[in-house]
């Protein structure tokens, strides 16, 4: 067999991916419909998760309206808003980056969707440390923890355990959500290196994603109930 | 052989076909819609300055109404944030609506608990005095007396227990009825008259 140059049928068949010979899995009738079907599930399955949370916002709603004015206080007293707004931002700048890997798969252009997960994954980790060291440890170290644990070194109201609780709950639920995005996002990263996902097959990814803006979206509701008003 | 060449020519006219109509086709023609980059794009941008207004709203000294005014502006804009993240990077007004019929109804539930928190909390201090009977929900009766004492009329009032005054329980109304004011003296005169003797320079 001749040297062949790079873009003749021989070289690229010996180069192909795995996502190019992707079939869908014999019980759907398309690959269309096993799409719809997988994203339709993870809908509802990120329906559950707003209901989580739902809770942790009846909580707030609650001291809210119950300790009035101390809620308020407590807030600014405790937390700093510029870390919640530059955790804000970089939340918002992964989403945009997590969009931009899927249409990069959609593309057929593996490294190009490579770097955005990349991007997306440095910041969501770059959430986590920020929230653990400049927010959690402080906070431990100040015995600023939730309900009985709390210390009044200089008590600005007489409820500022029970805004800590609802901060401490709803925060790391949240946080939790980011490290098994972390994990997710490196597995996307890992089979997208490896060639598994692109134009016929991006399903993992776009679910991925999914799960990634409703982490999202719920901190853009926590950013401004705990650190802001 | 040829099974590969009609693979190697897909592929040599698969890129430049899906920069050019943004669409890519599968081998059974299913049709993949492909994320656009500028609405992408402006959608991040709007959600930037949106945490920048939410900043502003929140911190400016000038900004500051009332302690729940500014959370419902907070949480307008972040409601739309949410909006926006939901309809374009979740794909939502791509996507077939029983995606968006999922959203709506998790949202329903969440509006639900809140509201129904909230409407328990706020009358929670309405409990004590509708037990004791010092207020009825749904409002009272209002009793009109001719110059004889006899009761002439009598008119439902709307006045709900959250108003400036509210209706009166089944039992004061019934202390307020004249009628009952007549039985209640006839029957006790005679009570009051013995029993008690620090009140007998009264009759």
């Amino acid at each position: 067999m001749t040297t062949a140059p790079i873009s003749s049928g021989a070289e690229l068949a010996a180069k192909r991916e795995p996502h190019e010979d992707y079939v869908h899995q014999h019980h759907w009738r398309n690959a269309a419909d096993e799409a719809e079907a997988a994203k339709f599930g993870m809908w509802l399955f990120l329906a559950t998760e707003v209901l989580l949370f739902s809770g942790f916002f009846c909580a707030y709603a609650w001291g809210r309206m119950t300790h009035y004015g101390t809620w308020r206080e407590a807030s600014h007293a405790y937390l700093d808003w510029k870390i919640g707004a530059v955790n804000t931002v970089v939340l918002l700048l992964s989403s945009f980056t997590i969009v931009m890997a899927i249409r990069e798969l959609q593309l057929a252009r593996k490294w190009r969707a490579f770097v955005y997960l990349g991007i997306t994954n440095l910041c969501a980790i770059f959430f986590l440390v920020a929230k653990i060291a400049l927010e959690y440890l402080p906070k431990l170290q100040d015995k600023k923890l939730p309900g009985a644990n709390f210390w009044y070194y200089n008590p600005h109201g007489t409820h500022d355990h029970l805004f800590m609780s609802v901060y401490w709950i709803s925060t790391a639920t949240h946080g939790v959500h980011v490290l098994i995005g972390v994990l997710v996002i490196s597995w996307a990263m890992y089979w997208t290196a490896r060639g598994r996902y692109g134009p016929k097959n991006f399903m993992f990814v776009e679910n991925t994603g999914l799960y990634w803006h409703i982490v999202d979206v719920i901190w853009i509701f926590l950013f401004p109930m705990l650190y802001l008003v | 052989m040829a099974h590969d060449h009609d693979h190697q020519t897909e592929n040599e006219g698969l890129m430049p076909n899906l920069e050019h109509d943004e669409h890519a086709h599968d081998d059974h023609g299913h049709h993949v819609h492909v994320t656009p980059f500028m609405p992408m794009l402006l959608v991040f941008v709007g959600l930037l300055c949106l945490t920048a207004l939410t900043l502003w709203t929140a911190k400016a000294e000038y900004f500051y109404v009332s302690n729940s005014v500014n959370l419902t502006v907070a949480l307008i804009i972040a409601s739309f944030k949410g909006l926006l993240v939901a309809a374009f990077f979740m794909h939502l007004i791509y996507d077939k609506a029983i995606n968006t019929v999922v959203v709506v109804a998790s949202m329903f539930a969440v509006v639900l608990f809140i509201t129904i928190t909230m409407i328990d909390i706020g009358t929670q201090d309405m409990v004590d005095k509708t037990e004791k009977g010092e207020i009825a929900v749904g409002g009272s009766v209002q009793i009109q007396v001719d110059e004889s004492g006899n009761r002439q009329v009598t008119r439902g009032v709307y006045s709900p227990f959250w108003s400036d005054n509210p209706g009166l329980s089944i039992v004061e109304q019934a202390k307020n009825d004249p009628e009952n004011v007549k039985k209640y003296n006839k029957s006790h005169a005679h009570d009051d008259h013995s029993g008690d003797d620090h009140s007998g320079g009264d009759h």
